[in-house]
């Protein structure tokens, strides 16, 4: 055997790692197309490493293939051993590297970090982990949802998460790293959109049967369209009309006990709040759509679109079912 | 080379003297083998079931990688998904790897250092047992529907009484503990063994290296495991008898058990990773038939290593709202772990550099360990960074990353050594052609199921989900993943076909094959019961290449003379060296075969099984089973009479 | 010199106490003492983060019963260390009685211990801090616990006979044992007795 064995290693690795890294187009969860201060930072952080990993990568593998093609001389017994190889490869090499990336990791820790970040004049959001679902609410605006969070672009919005039952992690690979949501602690994650648009995650620390079904977006508005979502939310719940025979169904079959809508008697707190439903792009937590027949099947058989939740089947009529849809519809 | 290896005993025994040992030292056949407590026995029973563990968490491992091979796939559902990769995961860390670190280091040290036997055979073949109830319970959990689902990092509160009621906890809470108390038990004989049973002139200065990874392995096992099995205890009784500690409910604190398992979890990656490189740097050196570069310096980092890995455990806790400071410490201290590693790849390399190699099929995997763990050493350093830590921690990058450091650092050393030491252990080689294709395939078997796992944790997938939507870009790479790993279950397969077809009509071998430095060269393969003819003097730290290395005229530290032949055909004496010089201190007798350590560990089962049940009567036969059998054991020879 | 040559070698064989039983004592020692370290570190992790130690509505408990128990455990290693150490110099009166009155003083630490668990004004299921305690003081009441059974055995067979000067490695090794409980308490005792008044407070 020969040093082909060291050269075909190379090449598949770094190959394999070349076209990896650059062939693929970045994907809507990629923590390497950042789109806030934070992200740029840490994705600016990690090519940096990128090349120095690969020049230190590439140091060891020559100095494996030139001792591969040595050793296939024989030479005099009780030569010395190249100490100064390990010194130099074994000691300085990694010294210098690991004394570089300190100094670079340090800095960039901070600025990605609040305290790098001062909230000037941040918007406070809390979000309240749940299995497998995130609860958002707005305390200066008097706002509660679920599972996506708008925020306005450009302006740096503090979330004060908490969990409910088990430890979730918050995590928007575009926006930000993650940061656990820990029960009986409070912990802060800082958001900053440099433009509009939605910026999907998920749930980064297991939680039980469904994490994986445990999805999260942040749709980041320009600052005036984002003060019209407000509004809109703050605005008075029209009752609805022509719905009231679904209102009683919502009322008398158990949906209730579980969810809130504003301006009626559903003040459940076990599951999202509905009061603006029909204004969430999915349900589920980012399981499937949210339209009209994925919400017949989610409230007839919540297990079967997303095994493990916590949300009981509903028996209902053909009859029931359809007026319980007519009044969810009005829920916007 | 092979010549100095007929000379290992300096004196060879006379035939009653042979006659004598061999009786001293038989191990029980038949039913009565489970009385036996030889290194070898017990050792090889370690690597055995080691090895069947290794398949069924290698089982596991492929149905997730069949159940993520497309999105949205159905194999499997999300609850038997999670038990999955929580049995995966603890199978490898509890049930494969450690049992077989010490498997190994209980068969080849005794040899290594020159002595007959471990220093206490009952404890080890108790070890062994405890290991194989505690698997079997473990396992049990299949039978009666109760499987572990916390994963094998076991956070809770997902793993405390509220949110996972039922035994499956429990299974695994107690399982675990009952396997590390044979962990620690082997760390017990592995570090007593190195430290007061090596060959006399065996200094510290001469002690093979592979010994030295073990030392530092045996004494992190006793400083790590600890706060595990507390840890454990304690979550145990927050579930059965409603105390807390963990639990926000009753003022307790999630992030202390995080603390309790790093604690333990992260000098345990070191506990893997440190006999492999000793394994390594064993091997390499054989095969370039030089002395190792450096050994000194690997000695340093060896120790070094051992030190440091307590240090980094809040790395594993970066996305957990610790503060900022202690963060940046823990991730500085992580990254000196690149100095430490770095010296030990390069010794590897200057080694190499020095000598002439000859490409057999564990040269192959010593090679692949270097390719792959740097790999996963580079990216491991960039982990410590937390700000980078925070995007990709919890995802496949990170599964990837660990993967790289253990298939690569630990795996591939073990497979390496497994081809290099299988004569020793069996008579015959190792089929080499099986051994080459095996090599290729798990090599890029192995790359192809992690390398892509990269991307998928930079493209945002994050670890433990049973499946994932289609459209994020992540089709590609776990397709390809999946792929991979079926190459690596191939290579497997076709690795173990080599072994099974080799025990039957492998070459025969010579005690030395390889023309190999260590002194369980000097022994027969396999190696008789009692390992060598007469207890070796050393005067080298390669005592079967060097002329002088087996000659006790040429060691000055040596002072007295040291018993060849034993005296009594009943007794199992061994030589009981001094710490640091190695100079001949007492004669010791061994116990011999019994059935007491099997008793006690049946006893003690049925203890844990009681715990879990809650069987108050079964409870209290079971500890008085044990402690019946705990004074048989410790009954005092009668020669102790006065 | 070619002394590993020559057979008739036992003459100057040394039948000194096993040295390889002596480390191993230590390593388990170790492995006890870091468990302790885990424990303490629980109790001073979950002290740190509560707002109150011991928390709301929870009395300290009183030291007086448990300093006699942590008391009778040092005297119990004293005796058994002071018979020991007559033992291995062939006294073997005096060691029978050093163990015996080790083991007598070691019972009554044990009783005092437990008594005195059964009088604190909480329990194990009251909150993290009653959890703690019993923990800590549980660890402590396994280990001495364990510590008299092994004392008990060791005294058994000094009495069958055994255990001469020469072989005197489970005398050792029970001492050292004992020595460690009664070490192992006092930063229990610090921590639970003590620490309340000085870290706790309002």
């Amino acid at each position: 055997m020969t040093p082909r064995i060291l050269v075909r290693g190379a090449v598949i690795a770094l190959g394999a790692a070349g076209t990896g890294l650059a062939g693929c187009a970045r994907g809507p969860e990629s923590s390497l197309a950042p789109h806030s201060p934070q992200a740029e930072v840490i994705a600016g952080l990690w090519w940096t490493m990128f090349w120095m990993g690969s020049a230190t990568y590439g140091l060891v593998l020559l100095a494996l293939l030139v001792a591969v093609v040595r050793s296939r001389k024989r030479r005099k017994p009780g030569t010395a051993p190249p100490t100064f190889l390990i010194w130099a490869g074994g000691v300085v090499l990694p010294a210098a590297v690991v004394g570089v990336l300190t100094v670079l990791s340090f800095i960039a820790t901070r600025e990605a970090s609040p305290a790098g970040n001062p909230g000037r004049g941040a918007l406070q959001i809390e979000v309240v982990g749940h299995k497998f679902w995130w609860e958002v609410r707005y305390p200066d605006e008097g706002i509660v949802t679920a599972n996506e969070i708008t925020i306005p672009a450009g302006r740096p919005v503090d979330l004060v998460m908490e969990s409910a039952d088990v430890i979730h992690s918050m995590w928007i690979p575009r926006l930000h790293g993650k940061v656990d949501m820990v029960p009986g602690r409070i912990t802060r994650l800082q958001l900053q959109a440099d433009e509009p648009g939605i910026y999907p995650g998920r749930c980064a620390e297991y939680c039980g049967t469904q994490h994986a079904g445990m999805a999260i977006s942040v749709e980041a508005l320009e600052p005036e369209a984002y003060q019209d979502w407000v509004d809109d939310r703050r605005s008075a719940v029209a009752p609805a009309a022509g719905v009231a025979v679904g209102q009683e169904v919502f009322m008398t079959t158990g949906c209730a006990e579980c969810h809130a809508v504003e301006g009626t008697a559903a003040r459940g707190t076990l599951g999202p709040d509905l009061t603006h439903l029909m204004s969430r792009r999915t349900l589920g937590a980012g399981r499937v759509p949210n339209n009209r027949g994925f919400l017949g099947g989610w409230v007839v058989d919540p297990q079967g679109i997303k095994p493990g939740n916590l949300m009981p089947p509903t028996a209902l009529e053909s009859q029931q079912l359809i007026d319980l849809l007519d009044y969810l519809e009005t829920l916007e | 080379m092979a010549k100095l290896a007929e000379q290992t005993g300096p004196s060879p025994a006379s035939d009653e003297g042979l006659r004598r040992l061999a009786t001293a030292w038989a191990s029980p056949r038949g039913f009565a083998g489970l009385s036996a407590v030889n290194h070898k026995v017990v050792g090889t029973r370690f690597i055995v079931t080691a090895f069947f563990f290794f398949l069924i968490g290698g089982i596991q491992a492929l149905l997730i990688r069949l159940q993520l091979f497309v999105p949205e796939n159905t194999l499997v559902g999300p609850d038997t998904f999670n038990e999955l990769f929580t049995m995966h995961g603890t199978t490898m860390m509890f049930l494969f790897a450690l049992p077989m670190v010490e498997g190994i280091g209980m068969y080849l040290l005794p040899l290594m250092v020159g002595t007959r036997d471990l220093p206490f055979p009952r404890l080890n073949a108790f070890g062994y047992f405890t290991y194989l109830f505690g698997g079997i319970i473990l396992y049990s959990s299949f039978i009666t529907g109760n499987v572990p689902d916390g994963g094998w990092f076991a956070y809770p509160p997902l793993t405390g009484p509220e949110f996972r009621p039922g035994l499956n906890l429990d299974y695994w809470l107690l399982g675990v503990t009952f396997v590390e108390i044979s962990a620690v038990a082997g760390a017990i004989e592995l570090v007593v063994v190195i430290l007061k049973r090596r060959a006399p002139g065996m200094s510290i200065n001469r002690m093979p290296v592979f010994a030295w990874s073990i030392l530092v392995t045996g004494l992190t096992i006793l400083i790590s495991f600890p706060p595990l099995i507390i840890g454990s205890l304690m979550l145990e009784v927050e579930r059965k008898l409603a105390f807390s500690f963990f639990s926000a409910t009753g003022g307790g604190d999630p992030l202390l058990w995080q603390h309790l398992f790093w604690w333990f979890g992260h000098p345990d990656v070191y506990i893997l990773f440190l006999p492999a490189v000793g394994l390594a740097a064993t091997v390499v050196p054989v095969m370039a038939r030089v002395p190792l570069a450096g050994y000194s310096l690997v000695v340093a980092s060896i120790v070094g290593t051992g030190l440091l890995s307590f240090g980094v455990w809040i790395h594993h806790m970066f996305t957990t709202g610790i503060p900022l400071l202690a963060s940046s410490f823990a991730g500085a201290a992580s990254m000196l772990f690149a100095i430490t590693s770095g010296i030990q790849v390069f010794a590897l390399i200057a080694t190499v550099w020095q000598g002439k190699v000859r490409w057999a099929t564990p040269m192959l995997y010593m090679v692949g360990f270097l390719l792959i763990f740097v790999l996963g050493g580079i990216t491991g350093i960039m982990l410590a960074a937390p700000a980078f830590d925070w995007q990709v921690h919890d995802t496949y990058f990170v599964v990837a990353h660990f993967h790289y450091v253990l298939i690569g650092g630990m795996l591939f050393p073990f497979l390496g050594a497994l081809y290099f030491w299988f004569p020793k252990f069996t008579g015959r080689m190792l089929d080499e052609r099986t051994g080459r294709l095996g090599f290729w395939l798990s090599f890029l078997g192995f790359n192809l199921t992690f390398l892509p796992q990269h991307w998928l944790g930079f493209e945002g997938m994050p670890r433990r989900v049973y499946t994932y939507p289609a459209g994020l870009g992540w089709e590609l790479n776990n397709f390809l993943s999946s792929l991979g790993a079926l190459m690596l279950a191939t290579s497997i397969l076709v690795i173990m076909f080599g072994i099974v077809r080799s025990l039957r009509t492998g070459r025969l071998v010579s005690a030395n094959p390889w023309g190999a430095d260590t002194l369980e060269w000097g022994a027969d393969s396999p190696p008789a019961a009692y390992n060598f003819r007469s207890i070796p003097v050393v005067a080298s730290l390669n005592p079967l290449w060097d002329p002088e290395g087996m000659d006790p005229g040429n060691h000055p530290e040596y002072q007295g003379p040291v018993v060849t032949d034993p005296v009594d055909a009943n007794r199992r004496e061994v030589v009981t060296t001094t710490l640091v010089d190695a100079r001949p201190e007492t004669i010791e007798t061994l116990p011999g075969p019994s059935f007491a350590p099997l008793v006690m560990a049946i006893g003690l089962t049925l203890v844990l099984i009681a715990a879990l049940y809650d069987l108050a009567l079964v409870a209290v036969v079971g500890g008085l089973v044990a402690l019946a059998a705990g004074i048989n054991w410790m009954w005092p020879p009668p020669e102790y009479r006065q | 010199m070619t002394p590993a040559r020559s057979r008739s070698t036992r003459a100057p064989v040394m039948i000194r106490p096993d040295r390889g039983g002596w480390w191993a004592m230590i390593m388990l020692l170790g492995f006890l003492a870091v468990g302790l370290a885990a424990l303490l570190f629980s109790y001073f992790h979950l002290l740190i983060n509560a707002e109150q130690w011991p928390p709301q509505g929870v009395e300290t408990p009183r030291f007086v019963a448990a300093a006699w128990g942590g008391g009778a455990m040092l005297a119990a290693t004293l005796a058994v260390y002071a018979g020991v150490v007559q033992g291995v110099r062939g006294r073997r009166a005096r060691l029978k009685i050093g163990l015996a009155a080790g083991f007598v003083l070691g019972i009554a630490a044990l009783v005092v211990s437990l008594l005195d668990l059964g009088h604190v004004p909480f329990t194990a299921q009251t909150n993290v801090y009653g959890s703690l305690f019993f923990a800590l003081a549980g660890y402590i009441a396994v280990l001495l616990m364990a510590g008299l059974v092994m004392l008990a055995l060791v005294q058994f067979w000094v009495w069958l006979g055994f255990f001469g000067p020469s072989e005197s490695i489970a005398l050792v090794n029970v001492t050292l044992y004992l020595a460690f409980v009664a070490a192992a308490w006092i930063p229990v005792f610090a921590s639970l007795y003590l620490a309340p008044y000085v870290l706790g407070g309002a």
